[in-house]
């Protein structure tokens, strides 16, 4: 008789699993994205956010569901009638309540096992710590994983990005006004191993490793039925053409072809190789796997080369120096994602410089679907697998002498990080943008992007509007703060309507002197200088930087998906600007 | 208040109104259908309906947000429009528990909408709110995702491309029956077996086998089918054991042992095959005597073979125990296999695992074999955030008039540009398409036990030649579906009442020519959609010829000239809705002429912008239609040119299960 399975369990172990089992399936349809290791950083993760309105609150909407660890929302905002109107996580009774209590409230029913807490303080104090409780709100933002300002004046904006880039820690900086949002990320330095980048599969047919050289010299294709030439794999097809065609050009027919092995093929070549494909098949010609293999001739006959994105980080002086023990030791879990890569990266130049690999990068394993029969998939995928696992063992050598150098303990990467930093070496990639305040102080970086992208009208009116508030302490088209009560009441559609029209015009005139300063030569468009259109201007002046619903919807799961990316260092974010416009629906991207 | 005037500013005060007044369908309130109905109903969106036949599951919560774990197994139209309401209490939101392609939801209920949103995840459901909304003339904003992957679009008949203008690629993959129960190769096949047949015959409903034994390919074909037969009664006989303490045993030797060793005497089968190997229950059972404890499984690694054994028997045991206490309860008890359905799941992924081992696949991990059986589609709220918030704004662009405006956005991701939103103008309606392109009548019939297939023949016909031919000629053909009710060569049915053919309120019948030699381009298709007459039903006693056998067609679309138009226009606000009194005397004299009444303003408009409080609609109306053919005709010129650039555009199309993204 068979034993019951749970019998030996201790009740806690039961419990646990349950706990784990329910997880996995309030989460399976998002574990599909990021996999255990990405909700993982998620669920240590702390966001640190300022400001309380709808965007904030549907950007958090976004973060709480798929389950982040903790949330702090900081803002002295109370509740008005527009909250009620426009943010969906504050509630009709709600009204004059503080409106950071309110969402956190909100939005923590919707997920039990993320912590939420409010600060019901001014965000332009968490940066000028005078009372315990605005040092521990400075604590809490410098702990954060990531930070993300709503709405936030360019002044506090300017303040935080200094810390945060201190610190290193990733900020999304986020604004609308009416049908248009701006979203801004900025991290020193962000190091994706796991980016899901969709590139074509790493095969060596150009450069075939001895094990597949011997599998190809196994398999006699003359000997074969039509059936079973129909099922040979297009990689065996590609490199016994290949072998063909270097018989064929060294002028020695009974050559085994490996002499003269072709490591790169000519236009011309191509073409050739193609005909030799085709002339392997002896009965059909038609047979798909035929098929795939001339297909696959223009991608994947190609000379090996390390991709650019790789180069640049092996080139990087980081992946040549020791680190710091003491320094890496002391980090936080999300600061020592960027130190280990650094230090599988030092780890991964060694390998590529050894004589192991000349030069190449440790194969990832995976062979694409393809025709074939069972038995003869799997035996190429042995060989792919096999000389995957060498190479990944080659390179844990490597990480254990980077690690001895840099004086850290031997398990300070784990095997399972090694694995993952192997199979995805081709696909590694490196993130460094520019730093916010920089970006305030001397304008952007790329104004041609800016341009080309079409969003650098929109971009100089959010700087303007910045520029406006920094003046009037009030965004253009909105009455200021102090009297909005009693505008209110009081002010006509008439009186609201020149408002609109005189701040139109200041506007206009802020961000084109903003385009002046940032093009000083004029060289740029034939002599033209980008000017501000009255009507886009228009646009921002009659929304009073007030926040539409959707446009906050939107914007709100563009920013949660940029920081889950940010958080989980998995898939790659974007670098660095986005521009929201609800009425072309359109949202464009750029670099600043 | 002067965030209503701002909004007001926004949108207009005219957008405004006609966004307060519009009556709003939301199809689906699942993961994007939380999203939206969240978005209307803080957008000056009013009145809402939400239709969902789905309850809440737990895997829906981590981006359904309108629900959480106390609303697990309620309905979710129900919960998210509950929720919406506590959030905007003056909110007129309303919802239904109900399958969309249910019949009450006929072309009458869809015309009560200005707006309809497609919030669906499957193929079939969204074809069908696309066909009812172009029978309806109501404009649809249809919309899906996968994972960081997502597309909007408008679909508006006659003007814009519908869902159905190109064809979209299967949702389920299907294999032959021959490599899933006798020669499989993939892992897939393996689940596929594991799911679709030994879960199915061993705890699902009791069905027929569906192995046809007409199969192409000779005499050795048909003996394995034969063979699959019998295999599959055997197992069929085993179901009865369940509940005892050999069940699990019985049915491990079956598959695994007895069938695989029959399947290895057909030597033929293995000549160019690897041969599988047979598992031995025993042998198994003796290695597994150990230490196997199924807490070490972890879901995100491949099945050993001794592990998958003992999760077999495991999982078997449980389904068994669950089946035999529920048979308990009710008669003809039975298990729909579902992928959130933790033994469910285990007992395909060990079987399938077993399988795999048997004939020397690969084997998966319990996560891998989950989504691949249950065809997960990875989702995430921020996907949904965004598609949804671009529906609305896609909304109030067409609730103001301003559909050149709208476009089709898919937001995609790639390494170069990491997050955006792709736009496209929208196209122009495929001038072959079978769907948009057909026309759309409503055929009201007041007694369907009475009215025979016969009588709309015969009506048809008597309309040939008359300002209301239908202009398929002679002969023409009815089906329903794939359901052929007449043709020239079938007239059985022709004597029969509609109801004694299945037919009622809510069907559709598609009316076509049948004459193949002619070229059927030339013709398009006329859909009838039975609807219930638009007088007053609540009469217990039907008083006019008309509500005992009469039906009313009203032939949108139908070119009249002039003179006709002028006459019939006399009368303009008609039977339009039902509350309205219906100028009885009127319609029985049409009835009276003609045995049939035909809806008045219905049979002039050409379109319902044209003809309703334009002082110069006749003439406007006229000229439109000339227009209107002129246009089809330069459209089934470039019909080529269109395709090409729709090819173009999707070149680079990925497509995920249900939905087409430009990457």
């Amino acid at each position: 008789m068979r034993r019951s399975s749970s019998e030996n369990l201790t009740a806690t172990d039961t419990k646990r699993m349950r706990n784990e089992s329910d997880k996995a399936q309030l989460y399976d349809r998002q574990l599909r994205l990021w996999q255990k290791t990405g909700q993982a950083a998620l669920e240590g993760s702390r966001v640190c956010v300022l400001g309380s309105s709808a965007l904030a609150a549907e950007a958090l909407k976004n973060l709480v569901l798929p389950g982040i660890g903790e949330l702090v929302v900081i803002d002295d905002a109370r509740v008005n009638e527009q909250d009620i109107k426009t943010n969906f996580f504050v509630r009709p009774d709600d009204k004059g309540k503080p409106r950071a209590q309110c969402i956190v409230e909100n939005l923590s029913e919707l997920n039990p096992d993320v912590r939420g807490s409010a600060i019901v303080m001014a965000p332009t104090d968490v940066v000028t710590a005078s009372s315990s409780e605005q040092e521990n709100a400075t604590i809490l933002l410098d702990a954060a994983s990531l930070v993300i300002a709503c709405n936030q004046p360019e002044s506090l904006v300017c303040k935080i990005s200094q810390r945060c880039w201190t610190s290193g820690t990733p900020l999304i900086v986020a604004n609308s006004a009416g049908f248009l949002a701006r979203i801004r990320t900025s991290v020193a330095e962000h190091a994706v191993i796991e980016s899901h980048v969709d590139t074509k599969p790493d095969l060596r047919l150009m450069c075939p490793f001895p094990a597949l050289r011997s599998h190809v010299d196994s398999i006699n294709l003359d000997t074969l039925d039509s059936t079973d030439l129909a099922h040979v794999p297009y990689i065996v097809l590609i490199i016994k053409a290949l072998q063909k065609f270097a018989s064929k050009h060294s002028g020695n027919a009974d050559a085994s072809g490996w002499e003269g092995y072709p490591s790169s093929l000519k236009w011309e070549e191509k073409s050739e190789l193609r005909a030799l494909i085709r002339q392997l098949a002896t009965v059909k010609p038609d047979e798909e796997n035929f098929e795939e293999a001339t297909n696959s001739v223009m991608p994947q006959c190609v000379r090996y080369e390390i991709p650019t994105e790789i180069k640049v980080i092996l080139e990087d002086p980081a992946a040549s120096v020791d680190s710091n023990a003491a320094a890496v030791e002391s980090q936080s879990n999300m600061q020592q994602i960027n130190s280990k890569f650094w230090l599988l990266a030092n780890a991964l130049r060694r390998y590529v410089e050894s004589d192991y690999a000349q030069g190449k990068l440790p194969l990832s394993g995976k062979i694409p679907d393809m025709k074939a029969d069972t038995s003869g998939y799997i035996a190429l995928q042995r060989i792919y697998k096999e000389k995957a696992e060498q190479d990944k063992n080659e390179l844990i050598k490597h990480v254990a002498d980077v690690l001895t150098a840099s004086r850290l303990p031997a398990d300070f990467i784990s095997q399972e990080e090694i694995d993952i930093f192997a199979k995805n070496a081709n696909l590694l990639r490196l993130v460094r943008t520019s730093s916010v305040h920089n970006e305030y102080a001397n304008g952007p970086s790329d104004l041609d992007m800016l341009s080309m992208n079409e969003l650098l009208s929109h971009y100089a009116l959010f700087r303007a509007s910045d520029a406006f508030f920094s003046k009037h302490v009030r965004y253009p088209g909105a009455p200021a703060p102090s009297t909005e009560q009693a505008a209110r009441s009081s002010l006509t559609a008439e009186d609201l309507n020149k408002l609109v029209e005189s701040d139109t015009s200041e506007l206009v005139g802020m961000a084109n002197e903003l385009l002046a300063k940032w093009q000083p030569n004029n060289h740029e468009n034939g002599g033209q200088k980008n000017t501000v259109s009255d009507e886009l201007a228009a646009e921002f002046a009659r929304s009073g930087h007030c926040e539409l619903h959707n446009v906050a919807s939107v914007c709100g799961g563009v920013i949660a998906q940029e920081a889950i990316k940010l958080i989980t260092h998995q898939y790659v974010p974007g670098n660095n600007i986005f521009v929201f416009d609800g009425v072309q629906g359109r949202l464009l991207s750029a670099k600043v | 208040m002067r965030d209503v005037k701002q909004l007001t500013k926004l949108f207009g005060q005219k957008t405004a109104d006609t966004v307060g007044n519009a009556k709003i369908l939301v199809v689906g309130a699942g993961g994007i259908g939380c999203e939206l109905l969240k978005d209307l109903s803080v957008s000056g969106f009013k009145h809402i309906k939400a239709v969902d036949l789905d309850t809440i599951d737990l895997s829906n919560l981590n981006r359904q947000f309108l629900f959480q774990r106390r609303h697990i197994k309620r309905s979710k139209a129900q919960v998210a429009v509950q929720a919406i309401q506590e959030f905007n209490p003056s909110l007129d939101a309303s919802f239904e528990q109900a399958n969309i392609k249910q019949t009450d939801f006929d072309v009458d209920w869809f015309s009560q909408f200005d707006l309809v949103f497609n919030a669906l995840d499957n193929l079939d459901a969204r074809r069908h709110v696309n066909s009812m909304c172009l029978a309806a003339h109501v404009p649809l904003i249809e919309s899906g995702t996968a994972g960081y992957l997502g597309q909007v679009t408008v679909i508006k008949g006659g003007e814009t491309e519908c869902f159905d203008c190109h064809p979209k690629p299967a949702e389920r993959k299907t294999y032959p029956v021959c490599t899933i129960r006798s020669t499989p190769t993939a892992p897939i096949h393996c689940i596929v077996w594991a799911k679709d047949y030994l879960f199915a015959q061993m705890f699902g409903e009791q069905a027929p086998d569906e192995i046809e034994t007409s199969a192409e390919g000779g005499q050795d074909d048909l003996e394995e089918l034969k063979q699959l037969k019998e295999e599959s009664k055997e197992l069929a006989k085993l179901a009865d054991a369940m509940g005892s303490s050999d069940f699990t045993k019985l049915i491990f030797q079956k598959v695994f042992d007895n069938d695989i060793t029959r399947l290895l005497s057909m030597k033929d089968m293995w000549k160019q095959r690897q041969p599988p190997h047979v598992l031995h229950f025993d042998q198994l059972e003796q290695s597994t005597s150990g230490a196997h404890n199924l807490a070490l499984i972890d879901d995100h690694l491949p099945l050993s073979l001794e592990q998958a054994f003992v999760l077999f028997q495991e999982s078997a045991d449980k389904l068994a125990q669950r089946l035999v206490e529920e048979g308990n309860r009710r008669q003809g008890a039975f298990l729909a296999f579902d992928k959130d359905d933790e033994d469910a799941l285990h007992f395909v992924a060990a079987a399938a695992n077993l399988r795999s081992y048997a004939f020397g696949i690969e084997a998966k991990s319990i996560f891998t074999i989950k989504a691949m059986a249950g065809n997960i589609i990875p989702a995430i709220a921020t996907t949904n955030a965004i598609v949804a918030g671009m529906m609305v704004l896609q909304g109030i662009l067409v609730m103001s008039g301003r559909l050149a405006e709208c476009h089709t956005a898919y937001l995609s991701y790639n390494s170069k540009r990491p997050r955006s939103i792709i736009k496209e103008g929208l196209a122009e309606p495929n001038p072959l398409c079978s769907v948009c392109r057909r026309r759309y009548l409503t055929l009201r019939v007041a007694n369907c036990a009475q009215t025979t297939l016969g009588d709309i023949v015969n009506y048809i016909n008597r309309l040939e030649g008359t300002v209301h031919d239908l202009s398929l000629g002679e002969e023409i053909s009815i089906v329903e579906g794939s359901r052929i009710l007449y043709d020239f060569d079938y007239d059985d049915n022709l004597q029969k009442p509609l109801a004694e053919l299945g037919l009622g309120p809510g069907k559709m019948v598609t009316l076509s020519r049948d004459d193949e030699s002619s070229g059927s381009n030339d013709t398009v298709s006329v859909i009838l959609s039975i609807a219930k007459p638009l007088y007053n039903q609540d009469n217990e006693q039907p008083s006019s010829p008309l509500s005992i056998e009469g039906f009313e067609l009203i032939p949108k679309f139908a070119p009249i000239p002039k003179s006709v138009k002028d006459e019939a226009s006399e009368d303009p606000n008609g039977n339009k809705t039902s509350n309205d009194n219906v100028n009885a005397g009127d319609t029985v004299n049409d009835l009276e002429e003609t045995g049939f009444a035909v809806e008045q303003d219905g049979a002039i408009v050409i379109d319902d912008e044209y003809g309703k409080d334009e002082p110069n609609a006749d003439a406007n109306g006229i000229q439109n239609i000339s227009n209107e053919l002129a246009k089809r005709k330069l459209d089934e010129i470039d019909a080529n040119n269109v395709q090409s650039t729709k090819r173009r555009a999707t070149e680079d199309t990925k497509t995920a299960d249900s939905i087409e993204i430009i990457d």
